[in-house]
């Protein structure tokens, strides 16, 4: 069977760069990525491209005007938005085209110039019973955050998640983060401080909640077969998952723009799909882990992925994170840029990042927070309406 | 002064006066599944869908699973007072084997929220609008024993 491997990868920083387009943005990255690879722009066969919802038309076709930076060769353009897992899907599709035999390169990218404060809505009629979105703000005050706190919440109930692990988790990311040249935050956190910063919702407190960013990223999938040509360390996509969510629809009442649901076995249903589908495709299992990168958009989610990841039993997520087991030199690092945690959120490119620091580490260039003898790699995210990706990297 | 106007923030989510504080959705006739608010066909992708959807107004009580406070006013539409007030929110199971979501009223002393909790729809006032009127919401409170 064919396989599909990355061989270029480019990043931006995370930050807020109010003098830069987004599409400014996606040709620095796919500039660093082509470069990366050795390989020139007129040698790709397929572009898949992330939207950026906050940037009109010209960013739901991000792709199209990145062709056009990059100079029109006629390759297919394929633009994606599915909120947190853009980049997962977007990198799902580059490589069903490639494993599929129909071309045997392509780039992939996703970049964003976010709004500033809580993910809002684009454009939205107060009275439009049909925009539920727009709904959960004026009637539920739900914010993104809301919803997060909620399950941290009920975590709190269910398993005995603390405020100190909350902050414990917060001081692992930005531990990793001082490390990460790329973090948009580098300063170490204590638990005082942390403890310390205004409550955003409760149990969250404002250094626990990921900060809304603007950034960048990209790589280059290439036919294993021709992998050799352009790197002497190609990274194996062993297995790749994208999962939607099964009826009953998961969540809490209103908090991902849905306003009731049936409660399903669990809520992260998708998440845990994508990561199973890549598992099996892999023929790996959580215990083969060297190194994950989680979706932590809060210290609570960060805990609840161990579990739903299977790198830990039911109800032992804290006891793995009180244990140092996810930090630099415990059992199966997690997070290891920092996250969002030390970097805030950009939308379309945040899945991308975490490939990007995947094969970093299985490269073994990633320097002070480098996970010795890293092999085996994996990252998830799911995000808004249950949309989710799962990668399983090898080297 | 004119006499303020009440009206609801969505029409036909929730009962208004004279009626008793109910939120207003969907049976499925074919698979009997709860649906709110209101579904244009059943969602349960296994059902036949081969009868309609029947009107229905929800149990006024059910189980607290989840609540926060929020601190932070939310962006818009929310319609933030300022001064801004933090308001609890809450995610309530009802016996008819849904969630939703509401805010809390104002009255209600945050720190006696508890999970599994008993809690009661109401209605109260959301935000007033430009026109001075009344918006109304459905909300939860724990129930007074």
């Amino acid at each position: 069977m064919t396989e599909a491997a990355i061989v270029g990868i480019g990043i931006h920083p995370w930050g807020k760069f109010a003098d830069k387009t987004v599409h400014e943005m996606n040709l620095e990255v796919a500039q660093m990525a082509l470069k990366d690879a050795n390989m020139e722009w007129n040698e790709i066969q397929g572009l898949f491209c992330g939207q950026d919802p906050w940037a009109g038309i010209q960013g739901m076709l991000a792709g199209n005007a990145l062709a056009q930076n990059l100079g029109l060769t006629g390759i297919p353009v394929t633009n994606n938005y599915n909120a947190c897992a853009t980049g997962g899907y977007a990198l799902r599709t580059a490589h069903l085209y490639i494993t599929s035999g129909l071309i045997d390169t392509a780039l992939v990218v996703g970049g964003s110039i976010s709004p500033k404060g809580a993910f809002g809505t684009t454009r939205y009629d107060e009275f439009d019973e049909t925009d539920l979105d727009s709904q959960r703000f004026r009637i539920l005050g739900s914010a993104n955050f809301t919803g997060f706190a909620m399950a941290a919440q009920r975590r709190m109930q269910q398993y005995g998640l603390t405020e100190e692990d909350l902050a414990l988790q917060k001081v692992k990311a930005s531990k990793f983060g001082s490390l990460n040249p790329n973090a948009r935050y580098r300063k170490i956190y204590t638990v005082e401080e942390i403890l310390n910063s205004p409550m955003v919702a409760y149990p969250l407190h404002l250094y626990q909640v990921c900060a809304t960013s603007d950034g960048a990223a990209a790589v280059v999938v290439c036919n294993t077969k021709k992998a050799k040509k352009y790197t002497s360390k190609p990274v194996i996509i062993a297995g790749i998952g994208a999962s939607n969510p099964q009826y009953p629809a998961p969540g809490m009442g209103g908090f991902g723009s849905d306003f009731s649901e049936v409660p399903p076995p669990n809520e992260n249903d998708a998440g845990i799909k994508s990561t199973y589908k890549a598992y099996e495709e892999a023929g790996v299992g959580p215990e083969d882990l060297d190194v994950a990168s989680v979706y932590d958009l809060t210290g609570a989610m960060e805990i609840q992925w161990y579990e739903d990841i299977g790198i830990c039993k039911e109800g032992e997520a804290e006891k793995l994170l009180r244990e140092g087991a996810t930090s630099l030199g415990g059992r199966i690092p997690v997070c290891t840029d920092g996250g969002c945690t030390s970097s805030g959120e950009c939308i379309p490119a945040q899945a991308l990042a975490e490939t990007y620091e995947i094969v970093t580490q299985l490269r073994g260039n990633a320097g002070d927070r480098q996970v010795k003898g890293a092999r085996v790699g994996f990252s998830v995210n799911s995000g808004k309406l249950g949309n989710s990706s799962a990668i399983v990297y090898k080297t | 002064m004119e006499t303020k106007k009440q009206i609801p923030c969505l029409e036909g989510w929730f009962t208004m006066p004279p009626e008793e504080p109910q939120l207003i959705g969907n049976k499925c006739g074919s698979c009997g599944h709860y649906f709110f608010p209101r579904v244009k066909t059943c969602r349960n992708p296994l059902c036949d869908k081969s009868k309609p959807l029947e009107k229905v107004k929800f149990s006024r009580k059910g189980k607290l699973v989840a609540y926060t406070v929020n601190h932070y006013p939310p962006p818009p539409p929310y319609h933030a007072p300022d001064p801004f007030v933090p308001f609890g929110v809450v995610s309530i199971a009802l016996p008819e084997g849904i969630r939703v979501g509401g805010q809390v009223p104002k009255s209600v002393d945050l720190d006696t929220l508890k999970v599994d909790m008993e809690m009661e729809t109401v209605r109260e006032v959301l935000y007033v609008d430009n026109e001075g009127n009344e918006v109304i919401s459905w909300m939860f409170q724990p129930v007074k024993s």
